[in-house]
């Protein structure tokens, strides 16, 4: 069984730190080792501006704790292969002649053992440095590293139950949608966090957001309050939440059959709107590929889902602090996001994990008309991310204190803007989306983003005050006129282009 | 006669485990020794 197991150990980690190499074919360096070292580096900087006579030892651990467990719990969702991981390895234990035990017991090892990795990196600096606070004594570095490790254990623990659970009821898509949202969100809620929680590390827990009870709920202030003030009872709590977890990991370990894998549901709403714009012919092909794949795609959700979690956070925090008079300005630009987040959502259409699908558009006639792809990529971004978002921000205007009718006019004005500035976006689309397999970054052009940014941004604050009035709701509904007019425009001319004779 | 399959590229053989443990066993010393630095400059 110790062979068994080795074996199985050594072939995972080769994988951890170089098979995001292998598969790029770029020769043999290690991306986990290079991870290790930026996050370590990180971590010693932040604990060094942290030391201070004022923070006191259980503030400090709590937000040293507080970053490690963050950038363990991403790196948890970061996995873009997990899918073809998860079949590697099912191919790998099913044929090979070890008892069901020594797969779970290798498993376990190989999980413990990149987690410890990962996490003894980013502990190590605060763990020296929790010397410089009052009332640290020599052992204290050694239970920090230890807490470190259980916080990490906890966070990454709980997103991956909770990958799997999405895996077992709704399949491998839920399931990587699961982890794209579990990663926005604690982008969101770190840059939230740390940007509010930071002005009271200095003062009790008390004057914390949330106060006593939000602390409460977070497991590194559990894991603080060990460290530095010696409370077992806290030690004892982080035990037992370990200890469940487990039971629940080990509960989940039962595989399930491929039966349901890319089972084909009824076309949702946002679906049948595009494809209502696209109208019939090629562009309609075009606009639902594209459609389906925004949503389908775990790279572009896993690239793309963490960028909607910054201005969620920036959000969160303008709220605190706003006069209800600014509030519909502020709401205004806010709106303005989705539209200025664009050039870099279109900078990842083109690519998709295996690309076998560029043959279709090859080998249809006029399949492979950028006009076709412009098209397709304009009423997909429009009906499947800006709609919905928009919606859903509009109908939220009510936490900012103002008329829902006021947020949905204003959300139906930043639609027609978003049309607008996706159409200018997706010029620079020269196949169709979700075809190519490079794994490259595509070099983003920050003098328009910049100057988009200012006119979107501008054009937010200039139609915010018409909000709520009657002006308002004509010019809504005109823009949105307008905007239906100009899509179902732009993809007759696509479809008449592509069924041209090529010259 | 067909021609002579093209023989495969020589795979790149310069991943090697213990490299790596021994280049992070390395980290490790210097993410101690750094904040050690700081502590003694800072105290």
């Amino acid at each position: 069984m110790r062979r068994a197991v080795m074996a199985l150990l050594r072939a995972w980690l080769i994988d951890d730190f170089f098979g995001v190499s292998r598969r790029r074919g770029d020769g043999g360096g290690s991306s986990l080792t290079t991870a290790v070292f930026g996050q370590s580096f990180l971590a010693f900087v932040v604990a060094v501006m942290l030391v201070d006579s004022r923070i006191g030892g259980t503030a400090y651990a709590a937000a040293n704790l507080s970053l490690s467990t963050v950038l363990v719990g991403l790196g948890a969702t970061a996995s873009v292969h997990r899918e073809a991981r998860r079949r590697a390895d099912r191919l790998l234990l099913s044929t090979a002649p070890v008892p069901r035990a020594t797969g779970a017991v290798a498993h376990a090892a190989h999980g413990a053992m990149r987690l410890t990795l990962l996490t003894i990196g980013v502990a190590l600096p605060p763990a020296i440095l929790i010397q410089a606070t009052d009332g640290a004594v020599p052992t204290t570095s050694l239970v920090y590293v230890a807490v470190a490790i259980a916080c990490a254990a906890l966070l990454a623990g709980g997103i991956e139950l909770a990958t799997r659970a999405a895996d077992r009821l709704g399949g491998p898509l839920r399931a990587a949608l699961v982890a794209g949202v579990a990663r926005a969100l604690l982008l969101a809620g770190a840059f939230a966090g740390f940007a509010t929680c930071a002005a009271a590390l200095d003062e009790s827990v008390d004057a914390l957001p949330g106060g006593r009870t939000a602390a409460l709920a977070w497991p590194p202030y559990w894991a603080a309050r060990l460290v530095a003030a010696g409370d077992l009872r806290f030690g004892l709590a982080l035990l037992v939440a370990l200890c469940v977890l487990s039971l629940l990991a080990l509960l989940s370990r039962a595989e399930r059959g491929d039966v349901h894998a890319g089972r084909l549901g009824r076309p949702g709403p946002t679906l049948r709107l595009a494809a209502h714009l696209a109208g019939p012919g090629p562009v309609r092909g075009a606009t639902v590929y594209a459609a389906t794949m925004l949503y389908r795609s775990p790279g572009f959700r896993a690239r793309v889902l963490p960028l909607l979690g910054l201005p969620l956070a920036m959000a969160l925090i303008a709220l605190d602090a706003t006069a209800p008079r600014d509030a519909s300005m502020l709401f205004g630009i806010l709106l303005q996001l989705p539209a200025i987040y664009t050039p870099l959502l279109v900078a990842f259409l083109p690519f998709v994990e295996g690309g076998s699908a560029a043959v279709v558009f090859r080998t249809s006639p006029g399949g492979d008309d950028p006009r076709l792809a412009r098209a397709g990529a304009l009423i997909a971004l429009t009906t499947r991310l800006h709609l919905p978002v928009l919606l859903t921000a509009g109908a939220a205007a009510a936490a900012f204190g103002l008329p829902v009718v006021a947020g949905l006019t204003l959300a139906a004005i930043s639609l027609a803007l978003a049309v607008a500035a996706t159409a200018i976006a997706v010029q620079r689309l020269d196949g169709a989306p979700f075809t190519s397999d490079r794994e490259s970054v595509p070099p983003i052009d920050v003098g328009q983003l910049l100057t988009g940014t200012v006119l979107l941004g501008g054009a937010g604050a200039a139609v915010a005050p018409l909000a709520g009035g009657l002006p308002g709701a004509v010019a809504g509904l005109g823009a949105l006129g307008l905007a239906w007019r100009f899509l179902r425009r732009t993809a007759a001319a696509a479809g008449m282009a592509a069924q041209e004779p090529p010259r | 006669m067909t021609p002579r399959p093209e023989p495969d590229p020589p795979t790149p053989r310069r991943e090697s485990l213990a490299r790596e443990f021994w280049a992070l066993a390395i980290l490790y010393m210097a993410s101690t020794i750094l904040p050690l630095l700081a502590l003694w400059a800072l105290t």
